[in-house]
Parts: structure tokens; sequence; C-alpha cells
């Protein structure tokens, strides 16, 4: 029988699907009889919804700046950059 | 929140227009550095990012669209970051930061690994209406620059970027398993910053 400790170590990997189906079950009957895990399985995935808003942050125009000044500076070297070229 | 890529400015930025990459920059640079970190470290994440960013500008035009541009551009960053490590193998960072997990289940659990009291009640139920109160936006903002860089280039990937955990797993270079403990505790300590807030207002 899983415990509440179990719950909360473990939220992340139920919110996610990364259990196999009786880890599934065996969490879901947990839930069924726990409140407060419930509530705290719940605020787990508001939090990742909510923080994941939240906290994106943009570039100052500093940072734009010395990004854009180091690409034409190696455009105008062309100096390559092989172990960072892409293979989509 | 990051701004969504359009077919419009896909184009623009394969045409290499300025304005365009600017924009780029301005979205992803900060989720891009966070992520270097959690590969190479603080010290030289600025330097993998920079590099990333002549790569990413350099094969714009040659992009053909079987990933989202986001996972191509955090696969260069993987890429530039995996070219210093093997440079210097001691540059390597390891997550060692389980004391907040730990604190919090001490503090919240009994001797038999159940709730010791029952969970305090949180006003504010939607992320909407959590994204209207601007002092808990300053207070998250703080609490990601706090988490560990690992933590915080998992949180990024995930939970800002939506990537899923095997893409993750590939970007960094770590396994499956690990991605998602680092984002528990990331997510956990977010958690408790919220917590915190609807108790008293504050940080």
């Amino acid at each position: 029988m899983l415990t509440c400790k179990n719950v909360a170590e473990e939220a992340t990997d139920y919110l996610e699907r990364k259990m196999s189906l009786w880890e599934r079950i065996r969490f879901r009957l947990h839930l069924f009889v726990c409140g407060n895990c419930t509530l705290f399985v719940h605020r787990i995935g508001l939090t990742s919804q909510f923080s994941g808003k939240a906290a994106h942050q943009v570039a100052s125009s500093e940072e734009i700046l010395a990004v854009m000044s180091r690409i034409h500076a190696a455009e105008k070297t062309q100096s390559p950059t092989p172990d960072s070229d892409p293979k989509e | 929140m990051t701004e969504k890529m359009t077919p419009e400015w896909l184009a623009d930025l394969q045409r290499q227009d300025q304005v365009a990459f600017e924009k780029l920059v301005r979205t992803y640079h900060r989720q891009l550095t966070a992520v270097a970190r959690g590969i190479v470290g603080d010290a030289h994440a600025e330097d993998v990012v920079q590099e990333a960013w002549i790569s990413i500008h350099r094969n714009l035009p040659k992009f053909e669209g079987r990933s989202a541009l986001s996972t191509w551009m955090y696969a260069i960053v993987s890429n530039a970051g995996r070219s210093r490590l093997r440079k210097d193998s001691k540059m390597r960072t390891v997550d060692s930061d389980n004391g907040d997990i730990n604190l919090y289940l001490e503090t919240h659990l009994n001797d038999h690994e159940h709730w010791s009291r029952v969970l305090p009640h949180w006003d504010i139920q939607s992320p909407d209406a959590l994204l209207q109160e601007s002092q808990l936006l300053k207070c998250i903002k703080k609490t990601t620059e706090l988490l560990s860089e690992q933590q915080r280039a998992v949180f990024t990937l995930r939970d800002i970027e939506q990537i899923s955990l095997n893409e993750i797993s590939n970007i960094l270079d770590i396994s499956d398993s690990n991605v998602r403990v680092l984002l528990h505790r990331a997510r956990l300590k977010l958690m408790q910053v919220i917590d915190h807030y609807q108790e008293t207002g504050t940080c």
C-alpha cells in the first residue's frame, strides 16, 4: 500500500504518465482515499502549468546586441563551428 | 510566456531577416542560457549559447521543420555544450540538491509517512488567475533563478517549452528517471512559493 510520502515523491511521475498500469492503479487507489494527496498532486500540476507561463523571460537589449555582434563578427571571419551544427 | 512561432515568422527567419532573428533571440536567449547552464555550468554557459546562436543563424535557411524550431535550437545548444564538455570533463555539473524535498517531507508528514496536517487552502485555483498576481510572478521568476542549474534546465525545457521528457533526456544527456527527479524537485520548490504566497501574500 502506498504511503503519502510515496505520493509526494512520485507525483510528477504520475502526472507525466511515467508509471506502469499497476503503479498507476495503486497511485489512484491512494488518491481515492486520501484528500490531502489528491490536493497535493493537483497543486503540483497547477504549479507546473502556472510556473511554466510565469517563468519565461525575454532577453535585454544588451543581451540581444551581444549576440548580434558575435554573429556579425563570426560572419566576417567565417569561423566554422562544426561540432554544434545541427543534424535534423 | 513563450511567443508562439508562426509560419510568417519562420519564413522571415529562414530569409535571415534581422528583425525576425532579433525577436528570436529576445524570446529564447534566457531559456537557452538556462539549459546551457544545466549542461556546462554557469561559468561557460554564455560562451556555449553564443556559439549556438552563430550556428542557429547560419543554419536557419536549412531548417526543414522535422521538429519544432525550439527543439532544434535546444539540440544545437546541447551539441555546443557537449563539445565544450569533451574539452573539459571536470566541467560536468551534478545535481546534489535534495535538501528541499526532504525538508518538505519532514515538516509535512508524520512518522507513519502520512500527512500530519491538512494542506492549507489556496484561494486562487487556476493558472490564469495566478498569472494576474504580479507579486507572485516576481516570486516565481526569482525562485526559478535560485533553482540548481540542472533543475532549472529541466524545468525550462518541460514546463516553459513543453518539450517531451525523452527529448529533454537527449538534450541534457541524462537518464529519463533523472529528468523526472529534477523536474519534481523544481516543481516542489515552486509549489512551496505559491503555498507561502497564498498564506501570506508575499514571497
